[in-house]
């Protein structure tokens, strides 16, 4: 009697543990291989995952961009700034420069510095970068304009990316000017 | 000293203003890190008169070139050109500002600190209307945030 109830309930086991345990764990992998990244700090290789614990804002972009960048990479200090200092310690702020050959790791450190004290910069290949950027579902390109002095500039999406601690996506903010959405978005994530 | 040189300045500034149609209000340029090639100005120019009027050209030594800008989207991707005049129409005030219109400074000649002026900024207008800013502060994109 026994042995038919076990006969029956394995296998019924088996499945449950397959469907709750084991594919959400293969998702979440999958997922968490899909906005990983490998780059260059002025410190040497960063990889997403050597922040595990912490919540990663990645935001995408270059330093010669005049207004943009700036903009949203205040709006994003300012909204750490409104944190009390033990909950903004939560967050690591990443700015990845687009732009490899005007940004190098060293400038981009001390970019991202002058932002926010706890920011890093990173950038790396330009292959790798696509790469990266479309996984991320960000997207840049170069524009040279013949009526400007400038050599070139870079279109490129505005997003802020809101990382869980585990490396799976948790917001997407499009192009946000206003301190208060960013804000109400890192408070959801304590 | 440094009081009267600054009532002169506010004098010779407010002079600037109320003798023509056109107005620039709170200006300011971007404070950018050191190193860093290019910077924006922004400001609203108010136009009181029944015409339009362009804003065509804008002068000073703090950049070597000094270019009017706007933002477009290009797709989902924001991106920056050059054009050639910035329109205000008639009885208007129009903003430039982060993420819109601008005033586009390439190739700084000086740093850009916060709580510093450019003294030298003129900007040309299509009637006849020039602006000289001589205390435009210089401000970090933080502050920006606060106001
Ligand atoms: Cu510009």
């Amino acid at each position: 009697m026994r042995k038919t109830l076990w006969f029956i309930l394995t296998p019924i086991l088996l499945i449950a543990l397959t469907i709750f345990v084991i594919i959400p764990y293969i998702e979440e992998q999958k997922t968490i291989a899909h906005y990983a990244f490998k780059l260059d700090s002025s410190e040497g290789h960063v990889k997403l995952s050597d922040f595990q614990g912490k919540i990663p804002i990645i935001y995408f972009g270059y330093m010669y961009c005049p207004d943009i960048c700036p903009t949203s990479l205040s709006v994003i200090a300012s909204a750490l700034a409104k944190l009390p200092k033990d909950k903004a310690e939560n967050f690591q702020l990443i700015f990845i420069s687009v732009d490899p050959n005007r940004d190098t790791p060293k400038a981009l450190k001390e970019y991202a510095h002058y932002f926010y004290s706890y920011a890093i910069g990173l950038t790396g290949n330009e292959k790798y970068l696509k790469e990266i950027t479309q996984n991320y579902g960000a997207y840049y390109a170069k524009e040279y304009d013949s009526n400007s002095t400038q050599e070139y500039t870079v279109a490129h999406t505005s997003f802020i990316y809101i990382m869980d601690k585990k490396g799976k996506l948790a917001h997407k903010l499009a192009h946000p000017q206003n301190t208060n959405d960013v804000y109400t978005a890192l408070l959801e994530m304590l | 000293m440094l009081k009267h040189t600054f009532a002169v300045y506010i004098f010779l500034f407010t002079t600037a203003l109320y003798s023509s149609s056109i107005e620039v209000i709170d200006a300011y340029i971007r404070a950018v890190p050191i190193g860093l090639p290019n910077s924006a100005a922004f400001m609203k120019i108010k136009n009181s008169s029944n015409k339009i009027v362009y804003l065509q050209k804008v002068v000073s030594t703090s950049a070597e070139k000094l270019e009017l800008h706007e933002h477009v989207m290009s797709g989902a991707m924001m991106k920056m050109q050059h054009i050639p005049t910035i329109e205000i129409p008639a009885n208007t005030t129009v903003e430039l500002k982060p993420g819109g219109l601008h005033v586009m400074l390439l190739g700084l000649t000086k740093p850009l600190v916060v709580d510093d002026f450019i003294n030298d900024f003129s900007l040309f207008f299509s009637n006849g209307d020039v602006i000289q800013l001589k205390h435009l502060p210089i401000k970090s994109a933080m502050n920006e945030m606060k106001h």
